[in-house]
């Protein structure tokens, strides 16, 4: 936090520097009379900087510089409510702006005292209010200035009161230097700063305008503190529903109570968290300026946009999100983006463009780094496919070696613990990119960290909980089909993977009843079905996390306390999805660890599932007897898959071409003009589509076909006397798998 | 001259430093985690808090007697966590440890009574079960978290060994 806090301090010092660099180009050319508008335009420019640098020094809690910067800013809008600029003011001005740059460099101690400039100043602001009164109509006359509303004093004043100020409009500025005082509030700084507002406390008697929509300065504790008290009160409630047993054993009037106070209590919950929620542009602002930094060091020419900058998320997740931020942005500088020549030889635009954006996507926030450079290797490309996840690959230990990371091969730099700290809030964490094609790494977040909706079912002796937002629906589970040795079972004409919790979370649990429950979770982008005993109910629970000692687990987004007293786990959708789809689950009850060390075994050809696009996947199928050709597509889009149909293998190519939204291609081996083997050669040579799935689907049922087509380069092989729709359906999954 | 909690972990004498200790309670119920290290019991309701449970006993590598009947609450920091012991012996006084350090757990031993007393080293401790899972800083290089990713398959299969033979019974 105290980094954050310094680094804070470095930004605030240069930025000072610069608006005192600005501040005092124009007061010297005031004072030399050479100012070509010594009135309305200088006069702003001049209380905009020092009014960003007493914000942004108050909320450091530099109070020398806050209070010199205020004590300018008076003067100055005593200056533009007289309307004239009398250049003998410029000198007690560029004094304080000396002293000011003293103290922002120095610290405390340097430079003039500060006591003594704050008395001269309220002197010249005096000077200012006497005898000027009739000088504000011309004032108006001069500074007539289009989208000039800026901040001006309503209200008595009281003359020369340094460091008391009056209230201020919340500056239409953009400077913003609100939203990262609340930042800097959680941590440091024992007071988050929203706009000015001191002026309460300091001088009561100044008459306030309407109370209403002005903004407050609050301690960021205290609403910390709220919001974990919204959350004790409902696992108060919980408790107390616990107690009281079923609605039906309460009177109407008790039940009817009840239900008007969790009302109340819904709404007190949702102020509270939107009170902690802050603008991604607080962290984002800074960002442009280290970006250039770091592109000068790198010798590279970069576009940084910033774009959703005004998505809310939760305060706490902002606070932490800058570093993985930065250290994205670091690897999209240094190992993404390439040099000005290396571009121009890849016919790419010598400028290379980085991009920062937020959309927020229901109760999560999507964050993503995209970059416009090299992208993975291909050899970590194909790994990737072949694996399923290109964020776990890069992920791994073995992408983080400094080795690696100077090559090509390297964009993993770090990405480990970026992909640790997501999960760890509970979110979740992809990259997708293509040799040449830059990289987009995705970062999905939760919009409040402290109260999360989720199922809550039990298994065995434990009781777990998953976000509802990943919970698809519930089934019963009677009768499972065997798909390649998995279990699964078909929902909604499509056939799901299906694992026990406790395996999938490594515990132990007596053997599942015959009416197991399962819940259809969707995360990941893969689906499965997780059975358990039973299902108990939906409920908000307060997030707990589990604490810095279980630092290096994954799979758990922390535990809860239940109205009972009981602790329920909540787990991540993502662990359990995962494991299902890797886990080859029948040959005995298998810990959840299996999935990550059960070896590669089948390869997956298709896109990885971790990666596909969200849209479904069109699949052609390749086809020369209508039958055959019908019956294929019914089957698959019965399934919910988009097809397309050809004739034969040269039509196939020329759909293929045409159309890039093709994932799959379903052919049947003999056929007039280009037959299936001569098709899957002639798309495995086709560079733009060479990594397109391919099944065979034929009459024959020999060794020797099989052979010449996975020679060809088909992913799957199918007989037709064999054929039947669910192992169709269940190849097509498991390459182009959703 | 500091002051140390006296306890027993299986019938073994240890002192922490009574600044590391919060409290003692009731061993009550843990809720187990699965997939940690097995030194990691789970978690227990304290205060309407969630607070790890370590197994002391396996931590030190010494043979667990009888089923836990303390928990000491450990704090150092921001971190907590309930020790598995048999109980408390005392609160008190005693002499300053040697300066060799017997293990990688212990801040040093010190004589009383007779006993050989392992002073347990909370941070350590905390740091040891901690393993990764932070950010790096800026400056960490990458190959810092080597030596953790590693370790952490052994941890990780370690519990499922065990279990594994379990499951096949059911």
């Amino acid at each position: 936090m105290s980094e954050l806090n310094d680094e804070l301090t470095d930004i605030f010092r240069d930025d000072a520097a610069e608006r005192l660099n600005q501040m005092e180009t124009v007061l010297l050319a005031i004072e030399s009379g050479d100012a070509p508008d010594a009135g309305a335009e200088s006069v702003d420019s001049l209380f905009r900087n020092a009014h960003t640098i007493k914000g942004a020094a108050g909320m450091l809690g530099l109070d020398d510089i806050r209070a010199l910067a205020h004590a300018v800013e008076e003067v100055l809008a005593g200056v533009r409510d007289a309307g004239v600029f009398r250049p003998e003011l410029a000198a007690p001005l560029l004094r304080a702006t000396a002293a000011l740059r003293a103290q922002v460099a120095g610290g405390a101690g340097a430079g003039e005292p500060v006591a003594g400039l704050l008395d001269d100043l309220a002197a010249s602001k005096a000077t200012l209010a006497h005898g000027e009164a009739g000088a504000a109509a011309p004032a108006a006359a001069a500074a007539p200035g289009p989208g000039l509303p800026g901040p001006r004093m309503p209200g008595p004043r009281m003359p020369g009161a340094a460091g008391s100020a009056a209230p201020t409009a919340p500056e239409p500025d953009v400077t913003g230097t609100t939203g990262v005082s609340g930042v800097l509030g959680a941590s440091d700084v024992p007071e988050a700063t929203l706009p000015d507002q001191d002026a309460r406390a300091a001088s009561p008697d100044v008459a306030m305008p309407k109370a209403g929509g002005r903004p407050l300065r609050v301690p960021a504790e205290k609403i910390d503190r709220l919001l974990d008290v919204v959350g004790e009160v409902m696992q108060y409630r919980g408790r107390l529903a616990h107690s009281l047993g079923g609605q039906s054993q309460l009177s109407q009037d008790a039940a009817d109570v009840l239900t008007g106070s969790d009302r109340m209590l819904d709404e007190l919950k949702d102020t509270a968290i939107g009170l902690r929620t802050l603008p991604l542009e607080v962290i984002t602002r800074r960002l442009p300026l280290a970006v250039r930094d770091l592109c000068r060091a790198a010798g590279r020419d970069v576009e940084f946009v910033v774009a959703g900058a005004d998505t809310e998320i939760d305060r706490v997740i902002l606070e932490s999100l800058y570093q993985p931020l930065a250290h994205l942005l670091r690897n999209a500088v240094s190992h993404g983006i390439e040099s000005p020549a290396e571009r121009a030889r890849a016919q790419k635009p010598s400028r290379g463009r980085i991009e920062v954006r937020a959309v927020p996507r229901g109760s999560l926030v999507e964050v993503v780094v995209a970059d416009d450079g090299r992208g993975v290797s291909p050899e970590v490309a194909e790994q990737a496919r072949q694996e399923g996840s290109l964020g776990d690959v890069l992920a791994r230990a073995g992408y983080s070696t400094a080795a690696e990371m100077t090559d090509l091969a390297g964009r993993g730099v770090g990405l480990d613990a970026v992909k640790a700290y997501v999960r760890s809030l509970g979110g979740s964490f992809e990259v997708r990119s293509e040799p040449g094609q830059g990289m987009q790494v995705v970062l999905l977040l939760p919009l409040a960290l402290a109260l999360l909706e989720v199922l809550l079912f039990q298994r065995g002796a434990a009781v777990y909980g998953v976000p509802l937002v990943a919970v698809e629906e519930v089934v019963r589970v009677t009768q499972t089909l065997t798909l390649e040795g998995r279990r699964a079972l078909e929902v909604r004409g499509r056939p799901l993977p299906v694992a026990d919790v406790a395996a999938l979370v490594g515990a132990t649990a007596p053997r599942l009843g015959h009416k197991a429950a399962g819940l259809v979770l969707s995360a990941a982008g893969l689906r499965a079905i997780v059975t358990c005993d039973s299902v108990l109910r939906k409920e908000e629970v307060v997030v707990k996390p589990l604490g810095p000692l279980f630092g290096g687990i994954e799979g758990y987004l922390g535990a809860t306390i239940l109205g009972d007293g009981r602790i329920a786990l909540l787990v991540e959708p993502a662990l359990l999805t995962r494991a299902a789809r890797r886990a080859p689950v029948l040959t005995g009850p298998a810990g959840g660890r299996s999935a990550e060390a059960s070896p590669a075994g089948e390869s997956r050809p298709g896109a990885g599932a971790g990666l596909a696009p969200a849209q479904t996947p069109k699949i052609l199928v390749v086809e020369d007897s209508f039958t055959v050709r019908e019956l294929q597509r019914s089957i698959l889009e019965a399934a919910g898959y988009p097809v397309v149909t050809a004739r034969d293998g040269r039509d196939a190519l020329a759909a293929v071409g045409a159309d890039p939204e093709i994932a799959l291609v379903v052919t049947d081996l003999e056929m007039p003009e280009l037959d299936g083997l001569e098709l899957t050669r002639a798309i495995r040579a086709d560079k733009a589509r060479s990594s397109l799935p391919v099944v065979i689907v034929t009459s024959h049922g020999s060794e020797e076909d099989r052979r010449k087509g996975a020679e060809a380069g088909a992913d799957a092989y199918m007989a037709k006397q064999g054929f039947d729709q669910q192992a169709l359906l269940a190849i097509v999954e498991r390459l182009i798998g959703r | 001259m500091s002051v140390y909690v006296r306890l027993r972990v299986s019938s073994e004498a240890f002192a922490i430093p009574v600044e590391h200790v919060l409290e003692v309670a009731e061993f009550g119920e843990v809720t187990a985690v699965p997939r940690t290290r097995p030194e990691m019991l789970g978690v227990r309701n304290v205060h309407g808090q969630i607070l790890p449970v370590v197994d002391l006993a396996l931590l030190l590598g010494i043979p667990s007697t009888a089923p836990p009947g303390r928990l000491l609450v450990a704090e150092e920091g921001v971190r907590r966590a309930g020790f598995a012991i048999e109980e408390v012996s005392g609160v008190g006084e005693l002499g300053d440890p040697t300066a060799e350090t017997v293990s990688d757990l212990l801040a040093g031993a010190i004589f009383g009574d007779g006993d050989l007393i392992g002073v347990i080293d909370v941070p350590r401790i905390f740091s040891l079960l901690q393993g990764s899972g932070a950010l790096p800083g800026p400056a960490a290089p990458p190959g810092a978290r080597v030596p953790q990713d590693v370790e952490a398959p052994q941890d990780a299969e370690a519990p499922q060994d065990a279990e594994a033979p379990q499951g096949a019974r059911q």
